[in-house]
């Protein structure tokens, strides 16, 4: 292992001890802090299942229905079939998989626009369908029971484990010979045929693995906060916010979306508790700027401030591209 | 002499300690009382929290005019933007940091369980305004420190058809648009309607915001009931009033009930003779009311819209009435304070909290009917407080 491996592996394994000690040493004086670092978190994982099938070329606003199955599922199991909440949230999972893999299937030849309005109409039906049966709470919604008896530095740790998880996932998806199929894909699916790439199960394999953490947050996110309703579970916002972390922060990357999402989250909690009112306006103006700006996120920023250090010639090496 | 010297001394340090503890204590006690409030500011909610803010400086204003138990008080407002997560992390910023005294405000169901799922944890003081859903009625059914002041949804259901009943109506058609508000009014509507007698001719289901209501009003007209129940937002009752005349749609009544009417209504000829549900209209004849109402105009120079502003109003002067009258900020001493509240303020309804189905202190429990005549809203039920008389079969024609 070379000098330069052991000083990255130290970095990641002090920030990885920050993410899980300082949020609940704050706790003990300061646990508005740790209801912060859930809230950053529970989008980090929205924003990072989001950008692993954009990574396909496609464009979902269907995260909101992966979300709010998984919270409908685990809500529903644990209260009327009495199940504990850990299964709830696994079958949570499993069902927006599912749900998935079915969508993938039927809106495989869509691409680009029309794909994302198949998605948004399959979350809109999902949540008006919610909303009219009696067996889901309809439009009044369902009290969900609290995960872990509502210990919250308890609840904090189970969400940086999925987020870890998920991290880990897509580090290696972009490590792997699928970031070589799924960018093959995005860029032209007939020429990733010709070229032998599986372009049905790729597909359909990203949107499983994007709608299985979308489903488990939902769930989390239930037994955290205690309600869900159609308008909510099911919101515009949730697809919408899960797009806006990546592209801020750098598409088809791990640390573009995570990053994205921790300065969004706590940016907008900055300006929410000082500037009040106008808040949302220098917030919007700082997305448009960086979209406009900086096309490729965060991310696309380092990239290029890295580039122009200097630095021996590496043997081999293989990062992950930014803003690629 | 060297003990009686020691024991001198250690009586005077016991003395001087004594002393710190007290002189600290005095100017904690100097200190403001602190008062967290969550509101939407922002959202799709903005407008009603805004008018909340505005209802909530009035009184501040008149509370500190004379302070609370020598200080002064101080409120703290939390945009929670209609956002579940937010409105947590805003009741702990509040708690844990700004340690606030006692939580107001409220507006959203799904905000106050969230809210109130942290409060489970540290109990306060939760003197709230909104939240009409029985879910958390049930969820704080045991919390003897949550006072409630906006009827639940079921109250209003009830209004709502026991003024039906008292036009003389005996048929009634929904409008219902299709998201989660009408819904819940669908769901609640037979049950109330069967318990006052009235038959439910047909619901008819809109999109909110559509701009063409004439085939659900068309549909509506063939079933000739005596009155139009239409439950839409703010943006909907223009093109329901004017597309009504278009379409030649005259029931005997209609009674929408949006959260808010749009700016402008008042002049719309179409909207004449519309009745609507409230908790509290500017036309409210109470002399608190017209108080209110003028102290409003000074301060903003405009006419409050919402009962939101009145509501809040309320919300905080009955909160620093509870606090002078249990002498302290402890929590049992402010719990047994505001169950003794009875206050008759703009709302033009005497607030007292009692118990309902679930909860332990529930303040108001009965909505108004007013009608729109020649751009007022003029208060036509319950008899005890209207100022005019319901023009029931309404005069389209004349």
């Amino acid at each position: 292992m070379t000098g330069r491996a052991l000083v990255r592996g130290g970095l990641l394994l002090a920030v990885l001890a920050a993410v899980v000690v300082l949020p609940l040493w704050v706790n003990r004086t300061q646990p508005y802090y740790l209801q912060l670092s859930i809230n950053v978190l529970i989008f980090a994982t929205l924003a990072l299942s989001w950008d692993i099938l954009a990574r396909t070329g496609q464009l979902s606003l269907a995260h909101a229905a992966f979300y709010g199955l998984g919270a409908y599922t685990s809500v529903l199991l644990t209260t009327r079939a009495g199940l504990p909440i850990v299964a709830g949230m696994a079958a949570g999972a499993v069902v927006a998989v599912v749900a998935a893999v079915l969508l993938g299937v039927l809106t495989l030849r869509l691409r680009g626009i029309y794909f994302a309005i198949a998605t948004l109409a399959f979350s809109e039906t999902l949540r008006v369908i919610t909303n009219q049966v009696r067996f889901t709470g309809a439009a009044t919604g369902l009290v969900a029971p609290p995960l872990l008896g509502g210990h919250r530095p308890s609840q904090y740790l189970v969400i940086l484990t999925i987020l870890l998880a998920l991290t880990l996932v897509s580090w290696w998806v972009n490590r792997s010979r699928w970031h070589f199929a799924f960018t093959a894909i995005r860029a032209n699916e007939e020429v990733a045929a010709v070229m032998g790439v599986d372009v049905v199960r790729f597909k359909v394999l990203a949107f499983a693995i994007s709608a299985l953490f979308a489903g488990i947050t939902g769930a989390f996110y239930a037994h955290v906060f205690l309600f869900i309703s159609p308008l909510e579970a099911y919101s515009l916002a949730v697809s919408v916010g899960a797009l806006v972390a990546p592209i801020f922060g750098g598409l088809y990357t791990t640390a573009g979306p995570l990053v994205g999402a921790v300065v969004l989250r706590a940016g907008e909690e900055v300006l929410r508790s000082t500037v009040q009112r106008g808040y949302p306006i220098i917030y919007g103006f700082l997305l448009a700027a960086v979209i406009l700006y900086m096309p490729g996120g965060l991310a696309g920023v380092w990239a290029s401030l890295a580039a122009r250090i200097p630095r021996p010639a590496r043997r081999g090496a293989r990062g992950e591209p930014a803003g690629s | 002499m060297n003990r009686v010297l020691r024991g001198v001394l250690g009586l005077l340090l016991l003395a001087a300690l004594a002393f710190a503890g007290t002189s600290q204590q005095v100017l904690a006690q100097a200190g403001p009382i602190k008062i967290g409030a969550i509101i939407p500011l922002t959202g799709p909610s903005g407008p009603s929290g805004q008018a909340m803010q505005k209802g909530y400086q009035l009184a501040l204003d008149e509370i500190n005019r004379q302070g609370v138990l020598g200080r002064k008080v101080e409120l703290i407002v939390e945009d929670d933007r209609g956002d579940p997560p937010t409105g947590a992390a805003a009741f702990l910023k509040l708690v844990t940091r700004d340690r606030i005294d006692v939580l107001v405000g409220g507006l959203q169901s799904s905000v106050s369980i969230a809210v109130a799922s942290q409060a489970r944890q540290r109990p306060i003081l939760m003197a709230w305004t909104g939240a009409a859903s029985p879910l958390v009625e049930q969820l704080l059914a045991e919390a003897d420190w949550f006072f409630h002041y906006h009827p639940w949804q079921y109250n209003n259901a009830d209004s709502t058809w026991s003024f039906i009943r008292s036009t003389g109506a005996k048929t009634a058609t929904l409008a219902i648009e299709d998201g989660p508000f009408g819904s819940s009014a669908a769901d609640e509507a037979p049950a109330f309607a069967r318990n006052y007698g009235i038959a439910i001719a047909s619901t008819e289901t809109f999109k909110t915001g559509a701009p063409d209501l004439t085939p659900m009003l068309t549909k509506a007209k063939a079933t000739n009931a005596d009155v139009l129940v239409f439950v839409g937002f703010d943006q909907d009752v223009i093109p329901m009033a004017t597309q009504a005349r278009q379409v030649g749609f005259s029931p005997k009544l209609i009674l929408a009930a949006p959260p808010g009417w749009p700016v402008g209504y008042e002049k719309l000829a179409a909207g004449n003779y519309v009745a609507g549900m409230a908790l509290w209209t500017a036309e409210n004849a109470a002399p608190a009311s017209r108080r209110f109402v003028q102290r409003y105009r000074e301060k903003f120079n405009e006419d409050p819209t919402f009962y939101w502003a009145p509501l809040a109003y309320t919300n905080l002067i009955t909160v620093a009435d509870a606090i002078r009258r249990a002498g302290s900020t402890d929590l049992n001493a402010l719990v047994a304070a505001m169950k003794a509240t009875s206050y008759e303020g703009p709302i033009g309804v005497p607030l007292t909290f009692k118990r309902s189905i679930y909860g332990k202190n529930q303040g108001f429990t009965r909505l108004i009917a007013f009608q729109w005549q020649n751009g007022k809203q003029v208060v036509v039920w319950p008899s005890e407080i209207a100022g005019g008389k319901l023009l029931y079969p309404a005069p389209y024609g004349r």
